[in-house]
């Protein structure tokens, strides 16, 4: 889980740079996904246009809650022991968003059709939520890697099946995606591994923005 | 023509492509052929390609032709875009 406190100061501020900037390239995703729903009415279309788009709410809210916190504490008027309840509306909402989306890709990818194994995977999922809320937030970066791990193994299954550079391009970015997780855990340690996880969050996203450009150019 | 079973959307994309593949226009039984349906089957689909206006039929020396539209070549295009896409995330 980034959150403010494991960052460096001098580093307050481009971190929300760069999640503005995956915001952007989530929603302009989810936007050509939706485009390509409405010319197909398939609904994998549909649900692939719904995960980007609440992977763009729930870096969203994080940006949101991050800025009142940062608020919060230029003005002093709180304790850093507080600074969860502080913006915990918004770090709430980043998490949910964020298990939302990764689930439907995760369904998506592993194309799962039972309703029953989806309802459990969302109560699995809201048990992890409470959890990473109220005692760890070190499970969610957890949890994320681990939803990831399985999306980005199923999207190298589709590169190996394919072999086109469109869904090399998604595999790598996901693993760097993958990766970053890692390295957001580790900030919990040292807060240089919280600027290296962003750079390589940074470097994921930039890598579906070019896929994207390359999509929509041909 | 698309590999495995085709949806709705594969077969307008294939018999648009078959059409534009030929210069835009073909005949009705070129087309059947190409497209890969029966002849019931393909007049279903032709008839929803008019009523989408992304093919217009005509008719020239007693035979007739099916010409694909602007908004046919535009949706060809968007096709390809949406099957990148796919075929990009494995959806």
């Amino acid at each position: 889980m980034p959150v403010i406190i494991y960052s460096h100061d001098w580093f307050n501020g481009i971190d929300s740079l760069f999640e503005i900037f995956t915001v952007l390239v989530s929603l302009a995703i989810a936007s050509v996904g939706y485009k390509a729903y409405r010319l197909t009415r398939e609904k994998r279309h549909a649900y692939f246009s719904l995960a980007f788009a609440l992977i763009s709410l729930s870096f969203l809210s994080k940006i949101l809650a991050e800025l009142l916190v940062r608020y919060e504490l230029s003005q002093k008027i709180i304790q850093m022991a507080n600074i969860y309840h502080i913006g915990g509306g918004g770090f709430l909402a980043y998490m949910g968003f964020m298990f939302a989306g990764l689930l439907t890709l995760l369904i998506l990818s592993l194309r799962i059709h039972d309703p029953k194994i989806v309802i459990l995977m969302i109560l699995f999922l809201g048990v992890f939520e409470y959890f990473s809320y109220t005692y760890l937030f070190g499970i969610f970066p957890l949890i994320s890697l681990f939803m990831l791990g399985i999306i980005t193994s199923s999207y190298y299954k589709n590169y190996s099946e394919k072999k086109l550079v469109t869904p090399l391009l998604t595999w790598l970015s996901f693993f760097l995606f993958t990766a970053s997780q890692l390295f957001f855990m580790l900030a919990t340690v040292d807060s240089k591994w919280y600027v290296v996880a962003h750079l390589i969050q940074l470097v994921a996203f930039c890598g579906l923005l070019y896929l994207l450009i390359r999509v929509l150019r041909k | 023509m698309s590999g495995g079973r085709r949806t709705q959307i594969d077969i307008i994309y294939d018999m648009l492509r078959a059409i534009q593949d030929k210069g835009g226009r073909i005949k009705p039984t070129h087309l059947l052929y190409k497209s890969n349906l029966s002849h019931k089957r393909m007049t279903f689909y032709l008839d929803d390609l008019k009523l989408r206006k992304l093919v217009s039929e005509e008719q020239k020396d007693d035979h007739s032709f099916i010409t694909i539209t602007d908004m046919g070549n535009e949706f060809l295009a968007n096709y390809r875009r949406i099957k990148d896409l796919t075929d990009a995330f494995g959806l």
